[in-house]
């Protein structure tokens, strides 16, 4: 018979101590790492975690003195959890200097608080991206339904279970991945997340086929507690071969505790190995026939320890107890203490409940090896997890121990918060994935037991709804506080595909994010104007285009500003930035160099700007709004070419235009029709003409402000000295040139 | 992030951010407000300008929507609300970014706080001082934000406090887009929900009860996903309270009804023109002594899920509602030096 090697052996051993697949903390040391490597406190009056603002502390004194120099302490949070600020204020009443008027002592700095378990950093940010994938992907699987009527596909529920069982494992295998990122504290947390999820995949989440159930499950239980608690250490392994030349070392009791601690964890080649290194084979060969003999049948069968139970296993298991009986029976030519211990493991491996309890460290151990060696079903393990909890009690301050212990018993909803309490993102998936695996209760069926009032729109957080949807929903929602555009489009895709009973709840709860989403690009805008237009939320859609506008007004893009005021339907101020643009060209008495606007005025738009570009930019509410500026413009291009009764005309078209606002007549008297067409020397004007301009004229108001302040920032323009100092001395004498125009029409 | 150096030659009284949470306004017994801009490579804050916003001490302060531009408004004990628009083309630390849009001076006694109303409701601010008046002024012309009108001026105490005593007064607007205009002003320990009935006049349509001593800070939490509305106060009888406001049409459940609940000062103020407006109730869904102290501020985070609240115990605690709807302290800031 070929015994394993050592070194397989050891290889197989995790390095619990080492714990080499955690990050090494050397290798990246920043001040992050350095901070979550600190535990946090507990607060003495609610029990949760206590943690301090980074750096420096706001309050430097006691707190006694502090509050009687009349200092209070406040906090402000940020629409970026992170960015959250507190700062030393003063209890109100006092809001004047506290110490005598001292500047230099004055706290006015902001404080940045350091959150428990705010992980900002990118390894969480795609890892929170990979589950939402996983959870996606899972597409129809994620509702769990039972098909009572119609055509029942056999293969169906088949499929939806092992699609489910699939995400999980994913998720398994993504937290095992981020653990390796983190550092020593937080991978302790993820490991006890990892230590549930391994726990309820191995009874919930493992293909129950009827080949291989007592294999797959005993492999996935012994794989959840060798990954929750790597025992034995390498170290311990050590100690036991270490120990001094009186005995050899399969003569003492911790060499047997070893190998049966081995053998319940199902760390059978581990076992063999240990075995084999103790030289007992070699030793035993010649000194007794029938240990030797039995122990050489004891590692055939742990090595042919079943895939399948059924038949199999009872053969196996036939055999064990066979083994056990005779050995036990007989007499041997071995020391009675050696017997003893011999014995002992071959009654553990053979199921004897006493031996297993006798020999498990943990609760969880004797578990394994009830579920391994005594009768491996999962209808036995509410049975088995008793008497492992009433030899060895579970440890009620690890998380993991508690949880698992409530999914053996097949209470999943008590889980969920513990789970919350160490990862809200591993928590909104495992929950996802344990309602589509149909372990929880969904929302539907709730609802039907409560109806409760909800008003019309509903609610995301009700408990009407799922425990599931609850925390998926939270979770979302916490996403949006980290001003990460892609968080944010994992929020979104969460509310959207969360089966809820209430859609409308998902409409107004995006409705209410939507315009806080923190856009940089257009491609950004873009996604979030289709998100608005796929949930029909036109006033959304206003919303942003406005916010939109006001950013393109702070850049001094006026177009962009106009098209996207257009677009939240705000013509007031599409007009209003229209005349901003009459206004400053009006003043300096030429077209403006603004490119964009000139071509748009000039009728070469079609020519200068691409037709996709110009049908986004130009709106029809624009193209209204700017055409006392295209008049305007064109009046500009006639003067140049000194085509004066063109330019007449559009000036008169201007002037006499009934929505232009009367504080813009003064502007264009003063600056276009005086120098132009009124000054001495001036060509004459036809009679018509003249009798439109008096009647424009008389439009005028002296009196009104707006006016005033126009003509006063003409006046100040150079080259403007010729005009009179007052609006109203101007006006008088643009009707004393009209009536000289007249006279000398008349004349002529 | 480390703590930063505001520069303020004084205590700084209100820290508020803009709506995505980029730039940071700061204002201070020392007449200033300065404004900080986030570097979101360094996430750092910047200096971006400081000035003179007040001739006495500026103690509240708000950003505009944005879809109004970039508007701050400012309160002070010099009686006046300040309007200040940023110049994008000023440059930074000038002192000239951001400029004077208008000055609101109908305010009788020191002002202590100012607000804006979220965008969908306008352009509208509302501030309260110790005048016990709430004045909401708004520009009916977007487009001329030096032009604001008085619209609602509603007298939340009767006669102000005496200038001895310690006095207290805040407000906060009701965020939902969904729901009507509404709004909580706190005067000293009462705390009253106005909001506007069918002909546009402000009246008491609800009442938070149970302070037992000066309201110091009050906080609308964002109604992101649910369908009742809660409001967070801090007091200074040392509890943190959450209360939960719900809308049923007037008829059902009819607890809205007793007058009793009304029996405030401005009970005589209730207006019998409501229409058809729901009826509001309100429930403490949480009353937290933890702070075993005064309590000085509480804000909600953005999507209303998470409450912190600062007090006499020099920590921050933050606050998060269970499945069962009980707000429990998920975790705790403390801002006192360890020895």
């Amino acid at each position: 018979m070929a015994m394993p090697g050592w070194n397989q052996e050891k290889d197989m051993l995790m390095d619990v101590d080492g714990l080499d697949f955690f990050k090494d903390s050397r290798e990246d040391v920043n001040q992050e790492d350095t901070r979550m490597l600190e535990e946090p406190t507990i607060d003495d009056i609610s029990g949760a975690p206590e943690t301090q603002f980074d750096g420096e502390q706001p309050i430097r004194e006691s707190l006694s003195e502090f509050k009687s120099c009349g200092f209070a302490l406040k906090f402000q949070m940020a629409p970026a959890s992170s960015r959250s600020l507190g700062y030393i204020s003063t209890r109100k009443g006092n809001a004047t200097l506290t110490n005598g008027g001292n500047h230099s002592d004055i706290n006015s700095d902001l404080y940045s608080p350091l959150f428990h378990r705010l992980d900002s950093s990118d390894d969480y940010k795609q890892f929170v991206l990979t589950c939402f994938e996983i959870y996606k992907n899972l597409d129809e699987d994620r509702v769990f339904s039972i098909p009572t009527m119609g055509l029942v596909s056999q293969t169906s529920r088949k499929e939806h279970v092992e699609a489910v069982n699939l995400a999980m494992e994913a998720l398994i295998d993504e937290v095992d991945s981020f653990i390796a990122t983190q550092s020593i504290v937080r991978a302790s947390e993820l490991g006890d997340c990892l230590a549930i999820l391994n726990c309820i995949q191995a009874f919930f989440f493992t293909t129950a086929s009827a080949t291989d159930q007592t294999g797959g499950l005993a492999r996935q239980l012994t794989h959840w507690i060798n990954r929750a608690d790597g025992e034995p250490s390498e170290l311990v392994v050590d100690q036991v071969f270490r120990q001094g030349p009186a005995k050899k070392v399969y003569e003492t009791s911790s060499f047997w505790k070893l190998v049966n601690q081995l053998l319940l964890r199902g760390l059978f080649d581990q076992a063999i190995g240990v075995l084999e290194k103790s030289n007992i084979f070699k030793d035993l060969e010649t000194t007794c026939e029938l240990t030797f003999s039995v122990l050489t049948d004891v590692v055939l069968l742990l090595k042919q320890y079943p895939s399948s139970n059924g038949e199999e296993y009872r053969e196996w298991k036939a055999a064990s107890l066979q083994l056990s009986q005779y050995y036990c029976e007989s007499s041997s030519e071995v020391d009675a203490e050696l017997r003893n211990m011999i014995c002992d493991m071959v009654l553990l491996i053979s199921g004897t409940q006493a031996k297993i309890l006798q020999y498990s460290s943990y609760w969880y151990e004797a578990f394994c090896g009830l579920f391994m060696f005594y009768i491996p079903t999962l209808e036995l393990s509410e049975e088995y997890l008793q008497l492992s909890l009433k030899a060895h009690p579970l440890d009620v301050c690890s998380t993991w121990e508690q949880a698992c212990a409530e999914i053996i018993r097949g209470k999943i909803y008590a889980v969920l918060p513990m789970i919350e309490s160490l990862d809200s993102c591993i928590a909104a998936f495992f929950a996802a994935f344990c309602e589509a695996q149909g372990l929880l209760e969904s929302g539907n069926s709730l609802v039907e037991r409560q109806g409760g009032y909800e008003g019309i729109e509903g609610d995301l957080f009700s408990s009407n709804n799922s425990m599931a949807s609850f925390l998926l929903h939270g979770f979302a929602l916490e996403l949006c506080s980290f001003d990460d555009k892609h968080l944010w489009s994992v929020a979104i895709g969460i509310l959207a595909m969360t089966p809820s009973p209430n859609g409308s709840a998902v409409r107004v709860a995006v409705a209410e994010l939507l315009p806080h989403f923190p856009f940089q690009s257009n491609d950004d805008v873009e996604w979030l104007l289709t998100l608005c237009a796929k949930w029909r939320l036109p006033e959304v859609a206003k919303t942003i285009y406005r916010i939109l506008g006001n950013n393109f007004i702070s850049e001094n893009n006026v177009i962009e500003a106009m098209t996207n005021f257009s677009k939240a339907g705000e013509f007031e101020w599409v007009k209003h930035y229209s005349w901003m643009i009459f206004e400053a060209s009006a003043l300096q008495g030429a077209p403006l160099e603004d490119e964009i606007i000139d071509a748009i005025v000039s009728k070469k738009a079609h020519a200068e700007i691409p037709k996709e570009i110009l049908e986004a930019v130009l709106t029809d509410a624009m193209k209204q709004a700017l055409s006392p500026y295209a008049v305007l413009y064109q009046l500009y291009q006639q003067l140049g070419q000194k085509d004066l009764n063109n330019a007449l005309e559009n000036l008169l078209n201007l002037l006499e235009f009934p929505y232009l606002p009367k504080h813009y007549l003064a502007l264009l008297a003063a600056n276009l029709l005086y120098p132009v067409f009124l000054c001495e020397g001036s060509r004459q004007i036809p009679e018509d003409k003249i009798i439109r301009l008096i009647k424009a004229i008389d439009r005028f108001e002296n009196d009104d402000s707006k006016s005033i302040a126009m003509y006063a920032a003409l006046k100040e323009k150079p080259g403007n000295d010729e005009l009179p100092e007052q609006l109203s001395d101007f006006v008088k004498r643009v009707r004393q040139r009209l009536n000289l125009k007249i006279c000398e029409e008349y004349i002529t | 992030m480390k703590p930063f150096i505001t520069g303020h030659e004084d205590l700084v009284h209100d820290v508020v951010y803009d709506f995505y949470g980029r730039h940071v306004a700061t204002c201070s017994s020392d007449q200033h407000i300065k404004v900080f801009r986030l570097n979101r490579e360094t996430n750092e804050w910047h200096l971006s300008d400081s000035w003179k916003a007040h001739d006495s001490s500026v103690v509240g302060l708000d950003w505009a929507s944005p879809e109004y531009g970039r508007i701050i408004a400012s309160v002070s004990y010099d009686k006046l609300i300040n309007l200040w628009e940023e110049e994008p083309d000023a440059p930074e630390c000038s002192g000239r970014r951001w400029t004077k849009l208008c000055t609101l001076n109908d305010a009788t006694g020191p002002l202590f706080s100012v607000k804006f109303a979220p965008g969908h409701l306008g352009l509208k601010v509302g501030a309260i001082g110790n005048d016990g008046t709430l004045r909401v002024y708004e520009a009916l012309e977007p487009s001329d934000l030096r032009s604001w009108t008085l619209t609602s001026e509603v007298s939340v105490l009767r006669t102000p406090p005496a200038s001895h005593l310690q006095s207290d007064f805040c407000l906060t607007w009701c965020p939902s887009r969904f729901l009507p205009e509404k709004l909580l002003v706190c005067a000293l320990d009462q705390a009253l929900i106005y909001q506007k009935d069918k002909n546009g006049k402000m009246y008491v349509a609800a009442k938070l009860e149970g302070h037992e001593g000066l309201i110091r800070s009050v906080s609308w939490a964002p109604s992101i996903g649910r369908w009742y509305q809660l409001i967070a106060t801090g007091c200074k009888d040392g509890k943190v309270r959450i209360f939960k406001l719900t809308e049923t049409l007037q008829g059902k459940g009819g607890e809205g009804d007793d007058d009793d609940s009304m029996s405030v000062d401005q009970a005589e103020e209730r207006s019998d023109s409501k229409g058809g407006a729901p009826e509001l109730n309100v429930e403490l869904v949480s009353e937290s002594a933890d702070h075993r102290g005064e309590v000085w501020s509480v804000s909600w985070n953005l999507t209303g899920t998470i409450l912190s609240s600062a007090g006499d115990d020099g920590k921050v605690r933050l606050w998060k509602a269970s499945y069962s709807n009980d707000f429990k302290c998920m975790s705790v800031i403390n801002a006192q030096q360890r020895t």
